[in-house]
C-alpha cells in the first residue's frame, strides 16, 4: 500500500519519477510546468495516469505537448510492451487531450473512448476512431472497470472524470487541483510525501488562474457531492490532473476545499 | 466556399472561416440544436497592417488560410492575435502560419500557466511552428499600423483565460465564445445577422448559453452584468464578431442581443451563489 512505501520516502533523497505506480496498476505520468507569475515560480503539475488491466490498457489524458518526449517514454515503459487499447481525454484542453493526434499515430489500434464531441473539427480524419460514451459507462480492462463519470468540479462542462474499480482511484481531472512547492525531484512524490501538504494558498492560485467561475458560486454543494460520490464509488485515492495524487483524502481534501472559499 | 469569406467592412473588415453541423457532436451548442454553427476568424485591414483575430479550427483550416493569403496586398504586416487558448480558436494556426507570413502572434491576458499560449511550438494540436504567443494585458492596445489600435478587454463573462477585442474604427467588438449562439439554417447562408434577419430567440439564447456556462444557473451575476454594462455603455459597438455563431451587424442587432443576454443572466442568477 501507498501508505508503507511513503513512509520509506525520505524528502531530502531524490524522490521517485515519472512514471510511477502510484497504486497497484495504475501508472502516474506527465511531468510539472514551472510558471513564474508575480516573480514567483511555482510548479503545475500536468498528469496523465496509465490503468493497465489483465487485457486492456487505458490512458486517461494525455498529458501535454510541451512533455511528449517524457510521455511517450514512460508510457513505453509503463506499457511494457503492451498495447495501448484506449484513450480517455477528461476534456478537450490542450493539456488533457493535446497529445491525442501524437498517441494515435503511435498507437495505431487504440481507439478514444468517452467525451468525443469536437474532435472530428480539431482532429479531421480521426472520425474513426472515435467511440462516445457517457457517464455511467464502464470499459473491462479484465480484473478491473473503468467507469466514466460526469465531473463535479471542471472547467469545461463537457468533461469526464473516471473510476478504476481495481485500484478505488478517482481521477478527477482539473478539480482539486493545486500548486506545490517543491524541487525538481519531488514532482512524482503524492501529496502525503511532500514536505506538508497542500496549502489552501496552493489551491487558490490555481483556482484563480483556472477555474474562473468558482468565485461565482457557493462550493459547498459541489464538495457535498464530492464527498457522497466518494462514498459511494469507495475511493480511496484521488487522482488530479493538476496536483500530486492523494492517497489521504481525509487529510488533503479539508485543506484544498477550503482553497476554494479563500 | 465563397460565402464563407464575408466583406463587412468594404476594405478593412473579413469574416473568414466556415460552418459546421449541429449534428449532436459539438459539444458547447446545445443537444437539440439544428442548423449550422459558425467558426469564425476575423480579418483587420489598415494600410499595409493586417490582424487576424483567431484562426478557427483544423477542419477550415487549409480553405481558411489559402483564401487568406489571396486576400492579403503583398508585404501585408499580419499579426494573428488569439482571444482563447481552445481549439477552436488555435488549431487553424498552423495553416496560417503555412500559407501567410506573420510577424507576431499574441495572446492576451497575463502570464497564465492555464492558457498554455507560452509554448504554441509544442503542440500537434496546433501543428504550428511558432514559439511563445507575445502578451497584451487587458487595457492595453494592439497595433493596427501607425494610426490605429484595437482595445484589449477584459471580458464580463468568460470559462477559460479569454480576453476580447475592440476596433473603434469599424465600432467591432471581437468576443470570442459569447454571443455565439446564432446558427443559421442553411449550410450556404451568410453568417451575418441584421435587425432584417435575426430571429434568435431568447430560449434559444439561454440554451446556448449554459450549455457551456452552465455555471450561471444560480451563480451570483450582479458583477457580471454590472460589467456588461460598463463595457457596453463606454464604448459605441456596431457590431459584435464572435468566434462562434453569426457576426451580429448593426447596432440595432447589438443591443436586442446585448439586451437579451443582460435578462437571461439576472433570471439565472442568484443572490447566494
Amino acid at each position: 500500500m501507498m501508505t508503507d512505501r511513503m513512509q520509506e520516502v525520505e524528502v531530502s533523497q531524490p524522490g521517485p519519477t515519472f512514471p510511477r505506480e502510484i497504486v497497484d496498476g495504475v501508472h502516474w505520468l506527465g511531468g510539472c510546468l514551472v510558471p513564474e507569475v508575480g516573480g514567483h515560480k511555482f510548479h503545475n503539475h500536468i498528469s496523465a495516469y496509465l490503468i493497465k488491466g489483465d487485457e486492456k490498457t487505458l490512458f486517461f489524458d494525455t498529458g501535454h505537448p510541451a512533455h511528449w518526449q517524457a510521455v511517450e517514454r514512460d508510457l513505453d515503459v509503463a506499457l511494457g510492451g503492451r498495447p495501448l487499447d484506449y484513450i480517455v481525454p477528461s476534456h478537450s484542453e490542450m493539456p488533457h487531450s493535446g497529445n491525442l493526434p501524437r498517441l494515435l499515430d503511435k498507437y495505431p489500434t487504440s481507439l478514444v473512448h468517452g467525451e468525443v464531441r469536437d474532435y472530428h473539427l480539431y482532429y479531421p480524419g480521426c472520425e474513426d476512431r472515435l467511440v462516445p460514451g457517457r457517464p455511467g459507462d464502464e470499459l473491462d480492462l479484465g480484473g478491473r472497470r473503468f467507469r466514466l463519470l460526469s465531473a463535479i468540479i471542471a472547467d469545461l462542462p463537457s468533461t469526464l472524470w473516471g473510476y478504476d474499480t481495481g485500484a478505488n482511484v478517482l481521477f478527477v481531472s482539473d478539480g482539486y487541483a493545486y500548486s506545490h512547492e517543491h524541487e525538481a525531484d519531488q514532482c512524482a512524490l503524492a501529496a502525503e510525501e511532500l514536505p506538508s501538504l497542500p496549502t489552501p494558498e496552493q489551491t487558490r492560485i490555481i483556482n484563480e488562474k483556472a477555474l474562473y467561475w468558482t468565485r461565482f458560486r457557493d462550493m459547498a454543494p459541489y464538495f457535498d457531492r464530492f464527498a457522497a460520490l466518494r462514498e459511494e464509488l469507495g475511493a480511496e485515492v484521488i487522482a488530479p490532473a493538476h496536483g500530486s495524487v492523494i492517497t489521504d483524502p481525509e487529510a488533503a481534501l479539508p485543506l484544498l476545499e477550503s482553497g476554494y472559499r479563500s | 466556399m465563397e460565402q464563407e469569406f464575408v466583406e463587412l467592412v468594404p476594405g478593412e473588415l473579413y469574416r473568414l472561416g466556415g460552418k459546421v453541423a449541429l449534428d449532436g457532436r459539438i459539444s458547447w451548442a446545445p443537444p437539440t440544436a439544428t442548423g449550422w454553427e459558425c467558426i469564425n476568424c476575423y480579418l483587420l485591414v489598415n494600410g499595409d497592417s493586417a490582424v487576424l483575430i483567431d484562426t478557427g479550427i483544423a477542419l477550415h483550416a487549409e480553405a481558411m488560410a489559402e483564401k487568406l493569403a489571396a486576400v492579403l496586398a503583398p508585404g501585408t504586416h499580419l499579426s494573428v492575435y488569439l482571444t482563447r487558448m481552445e481549439a477552436d480558436t488555435v488549431t487553424g494556426l498552423g495553416a496560417v502560419l503555412s500559407h501567410a507570413r506573420v510577424d507576431t502572434v499574441w495572446a492576451g491576458g497575463t502570464a497564465n500557466p492555464f492558457d498554455y499560449f507560452d509554448d504554441l511550438n509544442s503542440s500537434e494540436m496546433m501543428r504550428s511552428n511558432y514559439q511563445a504567443a507575445l502578451r497584451r494585458l487587458p487595457g492595453e492596445t494592439l497595433s493596427l499600423g501607425e494610426d490605429r489600435m484595437l482595445e484589449v478587454l477584459t471580458p464580463p463573462l468568460r470559462l477559460l483565460n479569454t480576453t476580447w477585442v475592440y476596433d473603434p474604427h469599424t465600432g467591432t467588438l471581437f468576443t470570442s465564445d459569447i454571443f455565439g449562439h446564432t446558427p443559421t439554417a442553411a449550410q450556404d447562408a451568410q453568417p451575418v445577422l441584421d435587425e432584417g434577419s435575426d430571429q434568435v430567440s431568447k430560449e434559444q439564447i439561454r440554451a446556448h448559453l449554459l450549455t457551456k456556462f452552465a455555471y450561471l444557473d444560480g451563480a451570483r451575476t450582479e458583477k457580471i452584468i454590472a460589467s456588461l454594462d460598463a463595457l457596453f455603455n463606454e464604448r459605441a459597438v456596431k457590431r459584435i464578431a464572435p468566434t462562434q455563431g453569426c457576426v451580429l451587424n448593426d447596432p440595432a442587432t447589438v443591443a436586442r442581443h446585448v439586451g437579451l443576454l443582460r435578462s437571461i443572466l439576472q433570471e439565472v442568477g442568484s443572490a447566494s451563489g
